[in-house]
């Protein structure tokens, strides 16, 4: 059985074996294409291998994905197609925390313009992005123009998804 | 692809007025059959129909408190096939799907992606109640 953990460090997402005490690291970009070409192979849909990384590929060995390291030339998981998605869901949700950095400009500004309209709905829950946010939605001309308000609003972050647990 | 408003939703706001008053749903999508496009897609119909796992009902009890839209958590109920990467927020008052306007987008929040058991799945909106600021 595998143990693996997948994590941000130093601005890039990384993978580790905890088994095999071995690891790589992404770029963001790198992980959400590795990501979505291993868990379309889980799926069993069609799925060229990423133009863009070489560091690493995806392969359907039978019913098991298995993730090589091309530079070092060794295994870094194999594991069943359900852990591979939960593995493919991981690597995405983590490269998303980068992006989300990366865009923080873009996202205060969109975060704005639902503040202002009283939305109950965030697209941050980054506490600094939000403060940008907040400072867009008092002071930005454009949205005191068309989105006219004379409110006190909550801040408030992205929704979060709740699945219940099927026993039996 | 990071949280966003879809370009057509933005360019509203920031020439017209926008009602949040109309019916607000939500749709998961599955990104292996298609990946929504903030700044191309402005329709509903922009959402290929195999990419929608779950929508939910209208947003229940809505209120307009001192000009803060809320709205109960919503439930999206059974939930089956294939996992989904992000939430789409769209305006269902419109007649039909070429003309139900995309909000929102998201792809970054707790819970996402996932996959769905057949179980109930709740989408919670954050209470915010300790940040409080004015407009």
């Amino acid at each position: 059985m595998e143990s693996v953990t997948i994590g941000i460090r130093q601005g890039r997402v990384i993978l580790v074996n905890n088994i095999l005490k071995i690891g790589i690291a992404f770029s963001w970009r790198a992980a959400d294409e590795i990501a979505t070409v291993m868990q379309r192979k889980a799926r069993d849909l069609m799925a060229p291998e990423s133009e863009n990384v070489q560091t690493v590929s995806v392969r359907l060995e039978g019913e098991k994905i298995l993730l090589f390291d091309r530079i070092k030339g060794h295994t870094l998981f194999l594991v069943s197609k359900a852990v591979a998605i939960e593995v493919s869901h991981a690597l995405k949700a983590q490269a998303r925390k980068l992006e989300e950095q990366e865009r923080a400009e873009q996202i205060a500004l969109d975060h704005a313009i639902l503040q202002r309209q009283g939305m109950h709905m965030g697209l941050t829950s980054d506490p600094k992005i939000q403060e940008r946010a907040a400072i867009e939605a008092a002071w930005n001309s454009d949205l005191r123009r068309y989105i006219r308000n004379n409110i006190r609003q909550y801040q408030v972050g992205t929704p979060r998804l709740e699945k219940e647990i099927k026993h039996g | 692809m990071a949280n966003a408003l879809f370009d057509s939703y933005r360019s509203q706001c920031l020439t017209a007025d926008v009602d949040l008053d109309d019916s607000i749903l939500l749709v998961f999508v599955d990104h292996a059959d298609d990946t929504p496009a903030p700044t191309t897609d402005d329709f509903l119909d922009d959402i290929l129909g195999a990419a929608r796992v779950g929508t939910s009902g209208a947003f229940a009890s809505k209120t307009f408190t001192a000009g803060v839209f809320d709205a109960a958590d919503v439930v999206v109920t059974a939930v089956t096939g294939d996992p989904f990467e992000s939430i789409v927020i769209y305006n269902n008052t419109p007649a039909t799907e070429a003309t139900k306007d995309l909000i929102a987008f998201i792809d970054t929040a707790t819970g996402l992606p996932t996959t769905p058991n057949g179980s109930d799945i709740t989408v919670q909106w954050d209470n915010g109640a300790n940040k409080i600021f004015k407009l």
